[in-house]
């Protein structure tokens, strides 16, 4: 089970690229797709997904490319859109039934295969209401339901987490942990949390380039000293802004706890503190905004 | 101040939101059609077998009324959408935890709808200047002869065109499809109106202004002229009455009040649509859904039912999913079929299904000239907005991307709702058809067969080609009334008109039909495609 991207590249009306060469290439496991909003994450999602096509590049299944033989891929996929519609006056039974329908599955697995779904994602209980009804949170458990219905051996979910309770996260999380054995999940989100609970690899993207891949660990090892804790008063703290990159912060009887990116301590009192992906999330993408920058200047 | 500012944004940014889409090019290229129809004799403005010869005035006045009679009814139909557009993109609700109130949103869209139908109407006013030029039978050219009408004639219509559209849009009942077709039947009524009630007030398009110009002219100028008048599409050549050179409507007061009331009809019109209208508020729009005979205006978040309605113990996931064996991906298209049987027919109150079966008993029991004649007319318009959703209802709900990245598509899903939409017609007609096959009529049954491939057919090319329900309602309204109901031989797709020649039309549908499939299939495969 492989999934290669090989230098694809989208360029929209206008001249708008929203992915640039960009390579990967996968098996089994969870790929936690980083960046930050209009990265091209959800461009590379359709891509792979195959609502729309590459403009130059090409994406292989199992060494089959997915643009001459689309119904490949799509037999064996599992799809979350970021943003996706439902009939509003079939219930969830119905909804699922009918893309059960549409997938080619039939009849009995159909059945089977939606009651444990419904469970899974804890929509038993509402599963004959209609979908018109259900709040934002319920949907996209709907949505989730909808993407494994064929037990898909290739699992794209777009932020996946998004109008979930905490609750249904990390429930979410869980299923997806589980989920992972013998199947690649690409779970793209700009949560880290998220990515940092249930990803095996990861993949931060940015201006439609691939910036880093590999393992967790291995992004965490980029900024393992670089992390401190310093205690400002608040009036000092957008000047520290302004010096350092300040992952988090928070408010405290004896001042702001900030949390600093830095490869030096930012102040004599500073206390390092053990990096989270967060950090290196943020210090990854400030350093290659400031290559960027650099680059654009030259 | 304030007020005209907010209406002022609001009309502003529909405005710009309209014209920059694709959409907006393709309402001018219908608008630049509608003058090379007038200008090349397509459509032309007779008395009897005569026409005036092309004065400033006479291109004025049947370019302006090709404006309030073809821009109202399809114009209504491109506008009807601006509130809709706001409840799809959710900007309706930032808009409603604003200040805003009502009014001055209504007054906003009315304006933006209103512009954009007077840029089809200037377009026209630019395509009867050209004609008089090109046609060069009166060189004098009399610029307030020719665009008077339009000021006077076209821009009250297009102002009650847009209100029309706007009021339709604030009634939940109104909102979808079953508006579309009701506006089918009302600009129709409009027309003959000022006929039946003999009160030529009562006509919004103005044709009755220009008649009670032209006639008397035309009696004093033409030997022999009978009163004869009419607009239409030309079937038959028109002779040009040399001598008759019609100097135009005489714009007295009266007739300008006449016209202005309109105008005023339709703000008043905006002003009580401001009455109706939910503002957004999602537990309104839920309690007019119950009246719909379609799911097309639940709004995916309609009401909220509260999460904790299903609060049961919330375990960690224990994920015991079956794992699927690869032979249970493999079913038949029969389900799917069903499955979209379902769905086209799903969402309608009890009524609608009680009417379609009342329908169906009366073909069986009714004589056989009124079984397959209004009754199966009427028969084949009541599932109309089962028919519409077909290539449009994966737009209108969101569902392309879960549905597109489906394998097998095109040879699955798009003909089991082709099917699906074939099955609805057949089933709704089968009293005609069964009492046909019982009275031997061989010719009559291919026609019925013809009609129940075409209609979906229709239905699904234009909804994959346009992606929205709106083409196929508006157009299919309108021959249904022309050919069905009103009989005319080659439009009647029932073939109950076709007489004789009833099996020679059915072979021209069927092929017809086998065309729009082709199309659809065609067009799907391109969206499948991802270009």
């Amino acid at each position: 089970m492989k999934l290669e991207i090989e230098n694809v590249s989208k360029t929209y009306r206008g001249n708008v690229e929203a992915l640039r060469s960009f390579s990967l290439e996968l098996g089994p496991g969870v790929l936690g797709l980083l960046g930050p909003n209009g990265a091209g994450k959800s461009t590379l999602m359709r891509i792979l997904a195959t609502i729309t096509q590459a403009s130059a590049g090409r994406v292989l299944w199992n060494g089959t490319d997915i643009k001459h033989d689309p119904d490949m891929l799509r037999t064996v996929l599992g799809y979350l859109p970021q943003d996706f519609g439902i009939y509003p006056n079939l219930n969830a039974v119905e909804f699922l039934g009918y893309l059960a329908a549409v997938k080619g599955l039939d009849a009995a697995s159909a059945r089977q295969r939606i009651g444990e779904l419904l469970e899974l994602v804890n929509l038993a209980d509402a599963a004959r209401r209609p979908l018109g009804g259900f709040s934002g949170g319920m949907r996209q458990r709907v949505g989730i339901a909808q993407a494994l219905l064929n037990d898909p051996e290739l699992l794209i979910v777009d932020e996946p987490t998004a109008g979930l309770d905490p609750e249904e996260r990390v429930r979410f999380r869980n299923l997806l942990s589980e989920l992972s054995g013998e199947r690649i999940v690409i779970l793209s989100t700009h949560i880290v949390s998220d990515v940092e609970a249930v990803a095996t690899d990861i993949a931060l993207i940015a201006q439609g380039q691939l910036i880093v891949h590999g393992v967790p660990e291995a992004l965490l090892a980029g900024v393992n000293g670089k992390v401190w804790e310093v205690v400002v008063p608040s009036g000092e703290l957008p000047a520290l802004r302004q010096d350092h990159l300040v992952s988090s912060t928070a408010h405290r009887n004896d001042g702001v706890h900030a949390r600093v990116v830095a490869d030096a301590a930012p102040r004599p009192d500073a206390r390092q503190l053990e990096p989270s992906l967060e950090d290196a999330y943020l210090a990854t993408l400030a350093a290659h905004r400031q290559r960027a920058a650099a680059e654009a200047a030259v | 101040m304030r007020a005209r500012r907010v209406v002022y944004a609001i009309a502003r940014a529909d405005f710009l939101e309209r014209v920059r889409r694709y959409s907006y090019f393709v309402t001018l290229v219908f608008a630049v059609y509608l003058g090379y129809a007038a200008g090349t004799g397509r459509i032309s403005l007779r008395l009897g077998d005569y026409r005036g010869v092309y004065t400033s005035a006479w291109i004025g006045a049947m370019v302006s009324l090709v404006a309030t009679t073809f821009v109202s009814l399809v114009g209504f139909y491109i506008v009807k959408n601006a509130i809709d557009r706001d409840r799809q993109t959710r900007v309706g609700e930032i808009l409603a935890a604003t200040p805003l109130t009502k009014v001055p949103y209504l007054l906003g869209k009315f304006l933006s709808n209103f512009a954009v139908l007077v840029s089809m109407v200037v377009v026209l006013a630019l395509a009867a200047v050209a004609m008089q030029f090109l046609a060069a039978e009166d060189r004098t050219f009399h610029a307030w002869a020719l665009l008077s009408p339009f000021l006077f004639l076209a821009l009250p219509a297009m102002a009650m065109t847009t209100a029309m559209a706007l009021f339709f849009e604030t009634f939940s009942f109104l909102r979808g499809g079953v508006g579309n077709v009701l506006w089918f039947f009302l600009w129709t009524f409009g027309l003959i109106l000022p006929v039946v009630t003999g009160l030529s007030q009562l006509d919004p398009s103005g044709i009755w202004i220009v008649h009670g110009s032209m006639v008397p002219a035309a009696r004093a100028g033409i030997p022999g002229y009978v009163d004869s008048f009419s607009l239409t599409i030309a079937d038959k050549s028109v002779r040009v009455a040399t001598g008759f050179h019609w100097n135009g409507v005489e714009w007295t007061a009266g007739v300008v009040t006449q016209r202005l009331a309109w105008t005023a009809a339709a703000f008043v019109l905006v002003l009580c649509g401001a009455w109706f209208f939910d503002r957004f508020d999602p537990a309104k729009s839920r309690r007019g859904l119950r009246a719909k005979p379609r799911p097309e205006r639940v709004s995916p978040p309609a009401v909220v039912a509260p999460e904790s309605a299903t609060a049961r113990p919330r375990a960690a996931t224990s994920s015991h999913l079956t794992p699927l064996a690869s032979s249970a991906r493999h079913s038949g298209v029969r389900r799917l079929l069903v499955a979209e049987l379902r769905l086209a027919l799903k969402g309608y109150r009890w009524w609608w299904y009680a009417v379609a079966g009342g329908l169906l008993i009366a073909q069986f029991a009714a004589p056989l000239d009124i079984s397959r004649g209004p009754l199966l007319a009427f028969a084949w318009l009541w599932p109309i907005l089962a028919w519409s959703a077909l290539g449009t209802r994966e737009a209108r709900f969101g569902t392309e991307q879960l549905l597109f990245s489906c394998a097998r598509i095109l040879p699955r899903q798009f003909p089991a709702a082709w099917i699906a939409g074939i099955l609805v017609a057949a089933l709704t007609g089968l009293g005609a058809a069964v009492r046909l096959a019982l009275a031997g009529q061989t010719a009559g049954l291919l026609a019925w067969a013809a009609g129940v491939l075409f209609i979906p057919s229709l239905a699904l090319a234009l909804g994959v080609w346009s992606g929205t329900s709106k083409f196929f309602e508006g157009l299919y309204t309108a021959l249904w009334y022309v050919g069905p109901l009103n009989r005319v031989p080659g439009l009647d797709f029932t073939g109950n008109a076709s007489g004789s020649q009833a099996g020679r039309y059915a072979l021209l549908y069927l092929g017809v039909a086998t065309i729009l499939v082709a199309a659809a299939f065609f067009r799907r495969a391109r969206q499948l495609h991802g270009t």
